[in-house]
């Protein structure tokens, strides 16, 4: 496993709301490393920039989902996953509860929420 | 059972065996013997079958008969072996004139006394039942002390009649032939008794011109021809009794092989039922899992959309120098933030239509406190339990949303104080919500006019209020305290 870089990747299928969350990265003074909005793409991008923290949004672009990239960096990158899901269903909640989350966002979101855990995920990731 | 047949066969069988006893002149005792013996088995035969079918059937009239026929068969056991007595004086012609002759008439009388008698006791079977055999054994016991005072043979008299004692007994079987074809011919024991009645009226006809068998003026044979027509009425009561029987239990193992049908196709269509049942319990449950899913996927996409909303308005809010302006697009962002609130709640719900309301408020009241933050405010929230659907679920957001807001921003000055929210229905069933804080007061008018989002905050209020039919107090007393009554049924 290569050193974190102090920086977030960010995964959401919906460029809009991707847009809100880097917005909101940065007034807090981090760096958004990239976005990603399939599984693939995001595990590609956290083994290329090995980012500290992911914001991983469940549901994703193509079969999928984030869940299954959250697996697959946890094994390879070890970077602190936030996950950012809009379900509640048991289901869902057992299988990210697998996945070594850092923490799980129920949307809605407020800002104080998202920098709240953004900020412990740092700290905790050694990245202050 | 084929009545005219069976009497057809019997007449045929009689006429046939009358034309060969009369041609052959036969008057041999073994034959006579012969003859009584069979009277005597068949009719034992008939009172068995009669009894069999009383008993299967729970027919009176079959048991009577039965009873009957018993008698007579001891009756014609009697005539029978009586032929084997002889007293020590009397020579054999005579004790055969004494005791053969002398027991046909009773037999004959008794014969179609019983089974006539049978036909009318057929209503009385169980007061009158159990007298009718000792009756007939006393009948029998009277006659054969009266014939034996009666002359057995005369000369030949009217119509060359040599018996005229026994002229009753032909006369009693057309009467009993008559009576069970007039009253019974609805039953085959009936109809079988009928049969058999006419055939012994016939034959009984032939007895009155028998003569004893050392008389040379005899006719020789009109006594066999008797006895013969006697047989041949018990076979045709014995084939036609045999047929009731035999059709009977054809019937029955007919009807069994048919229940067992049906029970076969009652089975299979239980099963198929059973099959058609689960198929459509297994239709109806896949409907409701797909309306479940759909339904999640629509609360998805809103509460999606709404976050959409929410990040294009905070995308704005940023690039806008004006505080005011902001501002207001913050409180934008509070709004679409309870509305998504009240969507994640509901698909997370077991029904996705109701959800208990008290957490949700905890949730966003907290948020609301957190979200404008910085400050030393305490919060508690109290909620009854109360699930409520979408329609009362998002003013209600709406309204705490607006309320707590209100007391963030202009209830303290320094930064501290408490909010309280409680929700509670009261003992008159109406339900209230009070949104409390222990700040400076303020005035919600001098509100209104200062700012723009407070007037709308105000507005919003006016509006949710009377879309709930609701009350509005707002009190100043140590802070401002704001209650709202509305009514609302428990979601059944």
């Amino acid at each position: 496993m290569t050193a974190l870089e102090k920086a977030v990747l960010i995964v959401e299928d919906e460029h809009v709301i991707a847009m809100g969350l880097s917005a909101q990265i940065e007034d807090m003074g981090l760096e958004v490393c990239a976005t990603a909005d399939t599984a693939d793409g995001a595990v590609a991008l956290a083994r290329s920039h090995c980012p500290a923290i992911i914001l991983m949004d469940v549901r994703l672009r193509g079969e999928k989902d984030g869940i299954d990239a959250a697996q697959a960096i946890y094994e390879s990158v070890g970077s602190k996953i936030i996950f950012i899901t809009g379900s509640r269903e048991q289901k869902t909640i057992d299988r990210i509860a697998q996945d070594h989350p850092f923490a799980t966002l129920f949307k809605p979101i407020t800002d104080r929420q998202l920098q709240a855990t953004v900020r412990e995920a740092m700290l905790a990731a050694g990245q202050v | 059972m084929d009545f005219g047949k069976n009497l057809a066969i019997a007449l045929v069988m009689f006429g046939l065996g009358a034309a060969g006893i009369l041609a052959g002149q036969v008057q041999s005792p073994i034959f006579h013997t012969i003859l009584d013996t069979s009277a005597f088995l068949t009719s034992g035969l008939i009172a068995l079958l009669l009894w069999d079918i009383s008993k299967r059937t729970d027919q009176p009239l079959a048991w009577l008969l039965a009873v009957a026929f018993g008698v007579l068969a001891m009756a014609e056991l009697v005539h029978t072996l009586i032929a084997l007595e002889r007293l020590s004086w009397e020579s054999a012609a005579e004790a055969e004139v004494r005791w053969r002759a002398g027991t046909w008439g009773p037999t004959a009388y008794l014969s179609a006394i019983g089974v006539g008698t049978a036909l009318f006791l057929r209503p009385y079977q169980r007061r009158l039942g159990w007298v009718f055999a000792p009756a007939l054994i006393l009948l029998y016991l009277a006659l054969v002390v009266i014939f034996q005072v009666l002359p057995r043979y005369m000369l030949p008299g009217f119509f060359g009649i040599t018996r005229p004692t026994l002229i009753g007994a032909p006369l009693l079987w057309a009467a009993v032939a008559f009576a069970f074809w007039h009253r019974e011919r609805s039953s085959q024991v009936g109809l079988a008794v009928a049969g058999g009645a006419t055939v012994l009226a016939i034959a009984h006809c032939f007895m009155l011109f028998s003569q004893p068998a050392d008389d040379p003026t005899a006719i020789v044979g009109t006594g066999m021809v008797a006895h013969f027509g006697k047989v041949a009425a018990d076979l045709l009561l014995l084939l036609s009794l045999t047929q009731i029987g035999a059709a009977d239990t054809a019937r029955r193992l007919r009807a069994e092989a048919e229940l067992i049908l049906l029970n076969k196709s009652l089975e299979q269509r239980v099963e198929e039922r059973t099959a058609e049942l689960v198929a459509a319990n297994a239709r109806l449950s896949q409907a409701v899992d797909q309306r479940d899913l759909l339904l999640r996927e629509v609360y998805h996409r809103v509460k999606n959309n709404l976050q959409l909303i929410d990040s294009i308005v905070m995308l704005q809010a940023r690039r806008l120098a004006d505080a005011d302006a902001r501002s207001g697009l913050q409180g934008l962002r509070r709004r679409l933030y309870a509305l998504g609130l009240v969507h994640q709640q509901l698909m997370s719900s077991s029904d996705l239509k109701t959800f208990d309301v008290s957490p949700f408020l905890k949730e966003l009241s907290e948020n609301i406190i957190e979200g404008i933050g910085g400050r030393d405010i305490s919060l508690s929230v109290r909620a009854i339990p109360l699930d409520v659907g979408l329609d009362l679920a998002i003013p209600l957001g709406l309204l705490v949303t607006e309320l707590v807001t209100n007391s963030l921003k202009h209830a303290f000055p320094d930064g501290k104080g408490r909010i309280d929210v409680v929700l509670d229905r009261r003992d008159d069933g109406t339900m209230i919500l009070v949104v409390s804080d222990n700040g400076t007061g303020y005035d919600i008018l001098e509100v209104a006019r200062k700012a723009q989002a407070g007037g709308l905050g105000t507005a919003l209020i006016d509006g949710l209020v009377s879309q709930l039919k609701a009350i509005i107090n707002v009190r100043r007393m140590n802070g401002t305290i704001s209650e709202i009554l509305f009514a609302h049924e428990e979601a059944s």
